[in-house]
């Protein structure tokens, strides 16, 4: 139903809009990074880099937006809950953008070094699954599923576990040939960057549960009784 | 929307015609109050004198005041006002808070209204007929209840109107402290509408100060001093009457100063009881 | 989404409140005026020493729920309610019921300010000597703790003999609590008491109220959704004679359970 003002929905449709935006430059900015990495593409590299400043503005313009609407219209319930969650979720966003930023400036320097061709393909193989994440979660956004925010925050694990053997192939690398270990210190940061952008995903489906439904998902992550936390 | 210049000048000219039209007639009734005042002033002054307040109505040719009728007005005054302002406020207070709209209610209230507008003279002869032929004597009570047949409508309206215009939640916050409802009238309401119904009084008692008509019937007059309410008593407006019928100049000259007495009291009581009932300020 | 699909999202919504701590307590209270039902089974627990807001839109029943609630409707004929309203286990509503005593019980102070056409003092005494009858000193101390309760105190310790009607609209509204609280009623019933005031009054009034709750059960009517939202504990939000949505002032402004009520709070209808 719409407000009784109606300025009061363009405002927040703007900002879900925006919102939007950004989740659309992060998503691609996390793959062209990944892609930089993969194919030691130094443009598109380069590209990633220059793009995150855009990424940067719009999220200070959702965060001016949200202020300004939460000052002039007092949101409450599912108003405010969006409002909240739509500065909450820029800042992920943003932050996502950062590492892929990060991705990218390595990705730079990996190009310089000799071809790891077995790391990178796993490297790669962890970037596609941190996109898809990114990418469930962008979508149950802009669809508002609840279930799909709540898939993506249970496979969370998934993303960790993939790191944990990245690290353990990039030691092994690392203790058996010692000029490898510049390209896999930077690879292995590589793999943390990407963990955190799907601990960011994580995060903004959180978020959206407690958007859409009030209730926090804060317990550790119940696999089976997720569920019933949306009965209220 | 812009307001054409045509249309404005029309609606400055009909304004100006309007306010024109309502300062002349305005102009026309301070006049003719103007010229009363003057006339009264000019003719009553002179027959003004200490013999006024001292003696009793002379017969032609001899010298004389009107304190028969003075004291004869004042006292049939105070018991008309005296019964009035009883029925009055409690008729009124009765209508406001009690009667609301039943059926009851709404013939008090028509008939009062009725009562309101009623002739003086017809009052009069209703007295005559319960007081005066009963007890085969013109008495000053009778007068007095004639005068207080005139003032009770005009009471009782301005109490049920003044009762009403306090706020309902007036009512209710003096209700909701658990007070009943007739401490709350008595404490409360009759409190915040007293400048109300003593601007009521007032009007009713400058309606019976002049009253002529009503006394003839009930309390005739009396040539000498008496305190005696039970038999025929003076009282100014009838003086007046019957002195300015006669050919006398002398007579004529005491009617004058009787009506610029009667203005100058009413004036007087007007000045008296507003500076009493002064608003509080809010 | 797809909540509404397996978790069906319910049309009424009432909270419970354990029993120990319910002060007043409404029953399937129904109420006419005439035969215009302008409450329809309303239930809606009370608690003790808490801050319960009513809203709604305008003609949804909350003033009248108020109104049963000290009988003030028993004033007009032609209305009546039926149903129950225990306080302290009593039916308030029981015919023979002193109604003097109930609402030395339960103070109300009303939208506008009513000040009684007389000194500040006798204002607030005035409750107080229906009941009571206490020498000149004991009268002036319930005087001053019940206009230093009000706040109203410092403002006109120096003017206690001039007339209530003197006083500011805030000021007024203040001498009102203070006349209702020095009569030691349990319950407060505060029906828009700030609707005619300025912002600042408003705020005064408001922090009044919040100093009050830890002595008295108080039930707020109010159209300031902010107001509700800031001093009350409780929120019931009234429909149409109907109690849609009771529960945690908290709970109910970030997430609340009814459609109705949600899109009451969040501006979109009413």
């Amino acid at each position: 139903m719409e407000h009784t003002v109606r300025a009061y929905d363009q405002e927040l449709d703007t900002i879900t809009a925006e919102l939007a935006r950004m989740g659309g430059l992060a998503e691609s900015e996390v793959a062209d990074a990944i892609k930089a990495i993969a194919t030691r593409d130094m443009a598109l590299a380069t590209s990633v880099i220059l793009r995150d400043a855009k990424l940067d503005g719009l999220e200070m313009d959702i965060e001016r937006k949200a202020v300004r609407l939460i000052a002039l219209r007092q949101p409450v319930a599912d108003d405010l809950r969006r409002t909240v969650a739509a500065m909450k979720i820029s800042m992920n966003l943003e932050r996502c953008g950062d590492l892929a930023k990060n991705i990218a400036k390595r990705a730079l320097v990996i190009a310089e070094s000799e071809p790891l061709a077995p790391l990178t393909s796993s490297i790669e193989r962890m970037g596609e699954l941190v996109t898809t994440r990114l990418k469930d979660v962008l979508d149950a956004l802009s669809s508002r599923e609840v279930d799909q925010a709540i898939a993506v925050w249970q496979q969370d694990h998934e993303v960790d576990e993939h790191y944990d053997a990245i690290f353990r192939e990039l030691l092994t690398y690392m203790m058996g040939d010692p000029r490898m270990i510049t390209a896999c210190a930077h690879l292995l940061f590589v793999a943390k960057n990407l963990e955190r952008i799907g601990d960011h995903a994580t995060n903004i489906a959180e978020i959206l549960h407690y958007e859409i439904t009030g209730v926090e998902l804060t317990e550790e992550r119940p696999k089976s009784d997720a569920l019933s936390l949306q009965t209220f | 929307m812009a307001v054409s210049a045509r249309l404005v000048a029309t609606r400055r000219l009909s304004n100006l015609v309007f306010v024109a039209f309502c300062g002349v007639v305005t102009a026309i009734a301070l006049t003719a109050l103007a010229l009363i005042l003057y006339s009264l002033v000019t003719q009553g002054i002179g027959g003004m004198n200490l013999d006024i307040f001292t003696k009793s109505t002379p017969a032609a040719g001899t010298p004389g005041g009107l304190i028969n009728a003075i004291v004869g007005s004042i006292m049939m005054s105070v018991v008309g006002m005296f019964i009035a302002l009883l029925i009055g406020i409690l008729a009124g207070t009765w209508l406001a808070e009690y009667a609301g709209e039943s059926r009851f209610g709404a013939v008090v209230r028509f008939l009062n209204d009725v009562l309101l507008s009623a002739p003086s003279i017809l009052i009069g002869l209703f007295v005559y007929e319960i007081l005066v032929f009963p007890f085969k004597t013109f008495s000053g009570f009778a007068g007095g209840v004639a005068l207080a047949m005139l003032a009770a409508p005009v009471i009782t309206r301005t109490t049920e109107d003044v009762l009403k215009l306090q706020p309902i939640a007036l009512r209710e916050s003096g209700v909701a402290l658990g007070s009943p409802v007739w401490h709350v009238i008595r404490n409360i309401l009759w409190r915040g509408a007293t400048s109300g119904i003593l601007t009521g009084a007032l009007l009713a008692f400058a309606r019976i100060s002049g009253e002529t008509a009503p006394l003839l019937f009930t309390a005739l007059n009396n040539q000498f001093f008496s305190w005696d309410m039970a038999h025929p008593m003076s009282s100014l407006p009838v003086v007046i009457f019957q002195d300015a019928l006669t050919p006398y100049p002398d007579l004529n000259r005491l009617a004058w100063a009787g009506a610029l007495l009667i203005a100058g009291s009413v004036l007087g009581v007007t000045i008296i009881a507003r500076a009493f009932a002064k608003e509080p300020k809010r | 989404m797809p909540l509404s699909a397996t978790h069906a999202i319910p049309d009424v919504s009432i909270a419970k409140i354990d029993a120990s701590q319910v002060k007043l307590d409404v029953q399937n209270l129904d109420f006419f005026y005439g035969k215009n039902r302008a409450l329809k089974s309303v239930s809606i627990p009370f608690e003790a020493n808490a801050v319960t807001a009513l809203i709604g839109p305008s003609g949804c029943g909350k003033s009248t729920l108020l109104r049963t609630l000290n009988r003030m409707y028993a004033l007009y004929p032609g209305q009546r309610a039926t149903g129950k309203i225990m306080l302290d286990g009593e039916d308030i509503l029981r015919p023979g019921v002193n109604l003097s005593m109930l609402r030395a019980k339960i103070g109300m102070v009303f939208q506008k300010p009513t000040p009684f056409p007389m000194s500040i003092y006798d204002n607030v005494a005035f409750g107080v000597r229906l009941y009571e009858t206490l020498n000149k000193t004991d009268m002036s101390e319930r005087v001053e703790e019940s206009l230093r309760r009000a706040a109203l105190w410092e403002e006109v310790k120096d003017k206690l003999q001039t007339s209530g009607l003197g006083l500011s609209g805030g000021q007024q509204q203040r001498l009102c609590v203070a006349r209702c609280i020095a009569v030691k009623p349990e319950i407060l019933l505060l029906d828009e008491p700030t609707s005619a005031l300025d912002p600042i009054s408003s705020a005064k009034l408001e922090e009044t109220v919040t100093q009050l709750k830890q002595d008295y059960t108080i039930v707020i009517v109010t159209h300031n959704l902010g107001q509700a939202a800031r001093i009350s504990k409780y929120t019931g939000f009234m429909y149409l004679g109907e109690l849609v949505e009771f529960g945690q002032t908290a709970e109910m402004f970030t997430k609340p359970v009814t459609t109705r009520g949600s899109d009451y709070i969040t501006g979109r209808f009413g």
